[in-house]
């Protein structure tokens, strides 16, 4: 290609003039419909096919590379196997729909493209690519190798014609004149250029990169081949003498260096001879690599790119059969110590004895980065793990097995790849691809994704049974052995001789009394034990939270003992979608709970706390699959609840309810648990703080407890109890009381207009103020406005909590101004760092979480008039 | 009512050039664009520079505002409904 030191304002006025005619033609091209581009594609293609024999005819002609017959098959193939590819494909407005995931696919064309052209293909590379642009609706400014421009131009015209003629914006097309380096230089960087492909040498393809612009960078390769002992030989031997003589060796994807394994390699070596070959001496092997190969380069000189093999040996003084087919030249290496070795784009192979498969493995992978790295590869073997670990050995976009590399490797003859004329070579060969190019190589594509609301769930246990005497039930539950887990206190009171009471009278019964903490981790390690040791199929946890989240993980440790408590309390943010899976239990063990408290709701939760001591830290563990299978809801086992404890665990209940009801996880299942546990704490946990012997409340409020556990068991908690843990775990106060200095605040603060939204694919819309205010209703607390219902639901809040006789402020718990200022980084920090806000409507700042927890500090600072949303 | 480059070169160019202040043209029947009306339309911009009128293209549709706007067309005459 010329070089001159500058372009002449002359040349960049022509320049000028190509770029608008293109960028015109772009611009108009979006206007057309798919019937519009497929008609005038078709009309190329059948020019091109008509104009096959002529073109190739003339790209021999000026190129003197190559092979009449294979270039018109070429030309051939690049009209009729593109065509028959990209014909009935979408390129215009929706191609592709996918409903299942709510993707629609719009194509998009890319406007001005600037095409190199190599000298080896010129015409069929043309020809595929202005049916790729037709089709894509793109324009093409062309850059043909200088030694190649005639045939690529008359190439060009006739695709023009026949573009035009049918509808074709006019200058769709356009071919630099007498083309120079500084030309292509200064289209690769103007403006108005979209996208450089660039097929051609190294040097274009670097230019092209370099220019800073989208670019389909298409090189040279160095196709090994592994020519393994299980192939068939005969039709190897053939594939490659086709492959690599098709066109005189021009297609870049050809083969370079055959492995052969040492078992077939005289027999493969006597098969190439007899179908033509000249098999090579040391000599001549020594004398063609200085003949051909430019030393200061390691590049095949220019004079041999496509020649017959014939003339190529008279011209290096060897003296081989007029009708030879290919040059075979034994190689001992790869490297520039071994000219050969390298790309030759002529009937030049070379062969490679190797004694072993690693060996053959090894040799190719030599070839292979010796300047075909990521290009095309071969293998012919009967045996898939050979063909496997080649593909994983070699770095190629096309690892083409049983079949010639260069037809192979363009795809649509031999294999079902993707018809083309540029090879990506992915970042091996400095590509942004290891693809076939083709057309939607040309297209930009836009996605719409609609929202798809991810499918949700509503998992409970198997069999809740409730109201007084459900106890009874364990007598239907069949069991060999069953192990009881209680606390002393519990023990104490009777109600583990109630339960055993219930047990069938041939179910060996074993007790493990606990302490009425926070299990520890060598507490649930011990009842592991003491499980296998008694062999049980049946757990009963009578307890509190405490006491049925250490059966939990007892149940979890027995089913599955190499269960890793630290691994599976990662955190997450969708349970569907977590790093870690629980294990399926090996020993299946039967669950049943049996609450002492009416509020965590422990016996029907996913949930379980274990506190580690030695590491001082408390982790939870969530999954279904530790949801108890049968939880007892009766009502006698609280009867005797301090009234301490029926006030804190029953405000945890309604925390819980209205918690859950304005989670971004609410559902319409959900929402009604959520509605119902509301209704039945509201109205039953001040009777029964009050009236501890009044059973309806107690039955009520320990329903109330499960039904507000069932919603947020699926829709889980928010920012409360985000603040809760965080507060309870500083200043150890009890869960249900933490959660009742926060309650006000944070209806208000939800029910306001958020400083950020949380993500929600499954809400519409910011409701939470709406939800409060359908509570208010359903509690009848009045008001006319959503403003005035949840002022009346946070009022009706604060009421009940003076009625139960919370501490009504961090303040009135004794705790000092300065301890809690003091406290107050590290509690937001806490809070802000508890997955339980996951699920609450807005996304709390840490500064909001100080600011809720300072309105707890001070107390009764609802503002009257909440500013909802 | 047919509007193409010839239209435009004859009938549109005279409205700007008695005009002052605004003219205002009817682009609904026109369903596309080819080479000749661009050319045709950056000539009348021209001329409506060089005027100091402005010209504003009634009901365009999506596809030539996309080519005009492509072009850079756009930013040289305003747009009505």
């Amino acid at each position: 290609m010329a070089e001159s030191v500058a372009l002449t304002e002359e040349r960049i006025a022509y320049l000028e003039g190509l770029i608008r005619r293109g960028r015109i033609a772009a611009a108009l091209f979006t206007q057309f419909s798919q019937e519009d581009v497929d008609r005038i594609v078709k009309a190329m293609v059948l020019a091109g096919q008509e104009k096959s024999q002529s073109l190739a005819r003339l790209a021999v002609e000026e190129t003197r590379i190559g092979v009449l017959e294979d270039k018109s098959i070429k030309n051939m193939v690049a009209t009729e196997f593109v065509y028959n590819y990209v014909r009935d494909k979408r390129s215009v407005g929706v191609i592709r729909e996918f409903p299942e995931r709510g993707i629609v696919e719009v194509a998009q064309p890319m406007g001005l493209i600037f095409s190199l052209i190599p000298v080896t293909n010129p015409t069929s590379t043309v020809l595929f690519k202005c049916i790729l642009a037709v089709k894509t609706r793109n324009a093409l400014i062309f850059g043909p190798h200088p030694k190649a421009w005639k045939c690529a131009q008359e190439a060009i015209r006739v695709m023009y014609e026949a573009a035009v003629r049918h509808g074709a914006p006019e200058g769709v097309f356009s071919c630099l004149e007498s083309p120079t380096i500084p030309d292509n230089n200064y289209l690769m960087h103007h403006k108005e250029i979209k996208l450089i492909d660039a097929t051609g040498g190294s040097g274009a393809v670097r230019a092209a990169y370099s220019s800073g612009k989208p670019a389909l960078g298409v090189g040279p390769g160095n196709t090994p081949v592994y020519l393994e002992k299980t192939a068939d030989l005969d039709m190897a031997v053939v594939d490659i003498i086709t492959s690599k003589t098709f066109d005189n060796g021009t297609i870049c994807a050809s083969e370079q260096t055959v492995v052969i394994d040492d078992a077939i390699y005289d027999l493969a070596i006597q098969k190439f001879a007899d179908l033509g070959a000249h098999i090579c001496s040391e000599k001549e092997t020594e004398i063609l690599g200085r003949m051909v190969i430019d030393p200061d380069t390691g590049y095949l000189r220019h004079v041999a790119i496509g020649q017959k093999a014939a003339d190529i040996a008279r011209v290096c003084g060897l003296r081989v059969k007029p009708e030879t087919k290919l040059l075979v030249a034994p190689i001992r290496g790869v490297g520039r110590q071994y000219p050969l070795s390298g790309e030759k784009l002529c009937p030049i192979i070379t062969v490679y004895r190797a004694q072993s498969a690693d060996e053959a493995l090894r040799v190719c992978v030599d070839v292979n980065h010796a300047g075909g790295l990521g290009h095309t590869a071969v293998v012919f073997s009967r045996d898939d793990e050979t063909i496997r670990r080649f593909s994983e050995a070699i770095d190629a976009g096309r690892i083409i097995a049983n079949s010639p590399g260069s037809i192979g490797a363009l795809g649509g003859v031999y294999n079902d790849m993707v018809p083309t004329f540029s090879f990506g070579c992915g970042t091996g060969g400095g590509n942004s691809t290891t693809d076939n190019v083709n057309l939607y190589h040309y297209l930009n594509i836009k996605r719409v994704a609609r929202r798809t609301p991810a499918h949700m769930w509503f998992r409970i246990p198997n069999q809740i049974y409730f109201n007084f005497n459900a106890v009874e039930n364990l007598r239907g539950l069949a069991s060999r052995s069953t192990f009881i887990i209680t606390n002393p206190l519990l023990e104490q009171m009777g109600h583990l001789d109630t339960v055993r009471r219930m047990l069938p009278a041939e179910t060996a019964v074993r007790v493990l009394a606990i302490p009425d903490a926070e299990p520890e981790l060598r507490v649930v390690l011990e009842g592991v034990e003491q499980l296998r040791a008694h062999g049980a199929d049946q757990i009963v946890a009578l307890g509190g939270g405490s006491v049925i989240d250490a059966a939990k993980l007892m149940k979890l440790k027995f089913g599955s003992p190499d269960a890793d408590f630290d691994e599976l309390a990662a955190p997450f943010l969708d349970i569907r979608k977590r790093a870690i899976q629980f294990p399926a239990a090996k020993t299946q063990v039967r669950l049943v709970a049996i609450p002492t408290t009416s509020g965590t709701g422990s016996e029907v939760t996913p949930f379980a706390v274990l506190l580690d001591k030695e590491r001082g830290r408390k982790v939870t563990l969530v999954d279904y699959s530790l949801s108890p299978d049968v939880a007892i809801v009766d009502p006698q086992f609280v009867m005797s609840m301090p009234k301490n404890l029926t006030a804190d665990t029953g405000i945890d209940c309604l925390t819980h309810a209205l918690e859950a009801g304005v989670s971004i996880h609410a559902s319409p299942y959900t929402d009604a648990n959520a509605i119902q546990a509301l209704r039945l704490a509201y109205h039953y946990l001040p009777i029964a703080y009050e009236h501890p012997n009044d059973q309806e409340a107690r039955n009520m409020m320990h329903n109330a407890a499960c039904i507000a556990a069932l919603a947020f068991s699926n829709a889980s908690v928010g920012v409360n109890h985000a603040l809760a843990h965080a507060f309870g775990a500083r200043f150890h106060i009890s869960h249900g009381r933490a959660n009742a200095l926060m309650l006000p605040y944070v209806i208000a603060y939800n029910a306001s207009v958020p400083t950020k939204f949380m993500p929600s694919p499954n809400q519409r819309g910011y409701t939470a103020h709406q939800k409060y205010a359908q509570m208010a209703d359903l509690l009848g607390l009045g008001g006319n406005t959503v403003a005035e219902k949840v002022n009346r639901l946070v009022a009706a809040i604060e009421s009940l909590l003076d009625r139960l006789e919370f501490p009504r402020s961090i303040a009135d718990l004794g705790i000092s101004e300065a301890e809690f200022e003091r406290a107050l980084p590290d509690l937001a920090q806490a809070a802000s760092e508890d997955p339980s806000w996951l699920s609450n409507p807005r996304m709390p700042l840490v500064s909001e979480l100080a600011d809720l927890f300072r309105m707890a500090y001070r107390g009764r600072a609802v503002a009257k008039e909440l500013a909802c949303v | 009512m047919t509007i193409d480059a010839e239209w435009l070169e004859t009938e549109a160019a005279e409205k700007i050039s008695g005009a002052t202040g605004e003219v205002i043209l009817d682009f609904s029947p026109l369903a596309r664009v080819d080479a000749t009306t661009v050319g045709a339309l950056e000539r009348l911009a021209d001329l409506a520079g060089n005027r100091g009128v402005r010209v504003v293209l009634r009901a365009v549709n999506r596809d030539v505002y996309k080519v005009l706007k492509l072009l850079k067309l756009s930013d040289r005459f305003a747009f009505l409904n």
